[in-house]
């Protein structure tokens, strides 16, 4: 059994394979070469784990983000925030931050805020003195906060493969998200602070001028109404978190074929078809990962694990040390959705057995993973980063070491006050 | 191939687009009328099903599975090339096998007649994407392995990139 569930898997991802042929190789030869039970049983894993109502929900937000993406909301939400932040010291700096968390909640993808916020924001950054690392630091790792604000993709895995309230998950990011974003601005104006030393220097060129605060939430007013929209549907009742899905494709259609007409019908359905195939490799995964649970669970691994926390002298701090290290490097290297689903159902018995509440190590490991997303040397913003922007990897490498130090302070305080993502729990 | 991967792909792109339609009509209908749409739970979780294997068989034409892609590009072009034939071969390999697990519990589900509880739709037809989805992708993988090296690129998008 190690040989097919640890060795298999590790060689064949290693060797590159996608990731649902190493969790499928891993099970289906486990029930064929090891176990004595029929293989018709890899059909009926693969079935289940995707027919699942709350799976329902990840299509929907990724064909908002879709459409939200491609319609420019970007920009528009860039010229609010600017112009809400006034002539403050580092206010692009501010701005890259600030619109990549509100991007965050309105499309739910880190790779595509990435995407947006740095073919906005690079430009300018580099005109106003941020320099080539630093702009290029602070727009990728701006980003993955998109996977820790609310609708979050990963939450919504983690969900559904710890039997949790996805709701209840995604009023628990949002402090915690909040508190990311909230370090990244305090270094990012603390940096600046340290590199200008006259008022006038300290100002920041943007593109397009300054706009006056009331015109620029006039024209970000379409964009800033979406997460409210989709947020106050759930947490007031009036639809559960699929509905809200909906609701959300919904209001980006109309926005951007009716309010923006910035989108033809022909291109929407083309955001469709893209969102489609899109949630086909996240959830195959989720197919394939249901059969290596399952085999898991049958050779009594978790039995196993939560026997040996059980036994042994772990503590909560300890465990959620070492999980926090393993999860930081293993995020470098795995896409969080993927490692969600292969790492939840071995670490939930754990977790149980340590007393520590799920719905806070649904975010500690959502939000280890988001650090991943831009940790060097494979986190996917850096490609993402390279191939929009079309700048040197090395520079991008120089500039994130910074913005990982300040997330990963971010990450220890989530980490140990659990009471920063379950203190909005309870008015759920 | 790629007239028929993009009606396929436009075909996904439409039923995601129902999907979103009955999603929000059954809602709608359920503040406006009163009533929910019997079933459409049921037929959108199906619909996804379909979205979910169908495009998996895409995404595999395109060569966009996630994954940890990093030994092959540090490959010399024929360790990479027979890298390439390894992997699609295990891939046909694998899915053929679970089509063959599919096809059987297509047949079961067939004698037994058994049928969804809100629309009684015949549960042959949900489970048949997994059937579907695999047999196809077993073809398309074979395919992959087998066509002549300078074929072998720019079939489709980067996965990370739409990741």
């Amino acid at each position: 059994m190690t040989l097919t569930l640890l060795v298999l898997p590790v060689v064949l991802f290693l060797l590159g394979f996608p990731v649902y042929v190493v969790l499928l190789c891993a099970g289906a030869v486990s029930v064929v070469a090891v176990m004595d039970t029929p293989a018709l049983i890899i059909h009926q894993r693969m079935y289940g784990g995707v027919e699942n109502y709350a799976l329902l929900a990840i299509p929907f937000f990724i064909f908002a983000g879709e459409l939200m993406h491609r319609c420019g909301v970007s920009q528009r939400l860039v010229i609010w925030i600017l112009a809400v932040l006034g002539r403050v010291r580092g206010s692009l700096g501010l701005a890259t931050i600030f619109s990549s968390t509100l991007m965050g909640a309105v499309s739910g993808s880190s790779p595509a805020t990435v995407a947006a916020t740095g073919k906005t924001l690079y430009g300018d950054l580099v005109k106003s003195g941020y320099g080539r690392p630093f702009s290029l630091g602070l727009i990728t790792s701006s980003g993955a906060v998109a996977v820790v604000i609310p609708p979050s993709i990963a939450m919504i895995l983690y969900g559904a493969s710890a039997e949790q309230s996805v709701p209840k998950l995604f009023i628990a990011g949002v402090l915690p998200g909040l508190l990311i974003s909230a370090a990244m601005a305090l270094y990012v104006v603390l940096w600046k602070a340290s590199r200008t030393h006259r008022r006038e220097e300290a100002r920041d060129t943007v593109t397009g001028g300054e706009w006056p605060l009331g015109a620029a939430t006039v024209h970000a007013s379409g964009a800033l109404l979406m997460p409210l929209v989709v947020l106050s549907g759930i947490y007031l009742g009036y639809f559960s978190p699929t509905e809200a899905g909906g609701v959300a494709c919904l209001y980006a259609a109309l926005l951007a074929r009716l309010v923006y007409r910035t989108l033809s019908w022909r291109e929407i359905l083309d955001a469709a078809a893209d969102s489609a195939l899109l949630t086909a490799q996240i959830l195959v995964i989720v197919a394939s990962a249901a059969v290596f649970s399952w085999v898991l669970t049958v050779a009594g691994l978790p039995q196993a694990l939560f026997q040996w926390v059980a036994d042994s002298q772990f503590t909560a701090v300890t465990f959620l040390l070492v999980t926090n290290a393993i999860l930081l490097l293993l995020g470098c290297f795995i896409d969080p959705s993927s490692a969600i689903l292969v790492l939840t159902p071995i670490l939930l018995p754990m977790v149980v057995a340590l007393g520590i509440d799920p719905i806070h190590f649904g975010i500690v490991m959502t939000v280890n993973l988001s650090i991943g997303m831009f940790t060097p040397p494979f986190g996917l913003n850096i490609f993402v980063a390279q191939s929009v922007l079309g700048v040197d990897l090395a520079d991008v490498y120089r500039g994130l070491v910074g913005f990982f130090l300040v997330q990963t302070g971010a990450l220890l305080v989530i980490t140990y006050v659990p009471s920063l993502s379950l203190w909005l729990v309870q008015f759920v | 191939m790629r007239r028929l991967h993009a009606l396929a792909r436009r075909l996904l792109g439409l039923l995601l687009i129902a999907m979103v339609v009955l999603n929000v009509a059954n809602a709608a209908g359920r503040y406006l009328l009163g009533a929910a749409i019997p079933g459409s739970d049921e037929l959108m979780v199906f619909a996804m099903v379909w979205v979910v294997f169908v495009g998996a068989l895409l995404v595999t034409v395109d060569d966009g599975h996630l994954g940890f892609d990093l030994l092959s590009r540090t490959l010399p072009p024929g360790g990479a090339r027979a890298l390439h034939v390894l992997k699609n071969l295990t891939v046909a390999l694998l899915s053929g096998y679970v089509a063959i697990q599919s096809w059987a519990v297509l047949q079961k589900l067939d004698r037994v007649g058994q049928r969804s509880m809100a629309t009684e739709i015949p549960m042959t037809i949900p489970h048949a994407a997994v059937f579907v989805g695999l047999g196809l992708t077993c073809v398309v993988a074979l395919w992959l392995a087998l066509r002549r090296p300078g074929a072998a690129q720019g079939s489709g998008r980067d996965g990370a990139e739409r990741a």
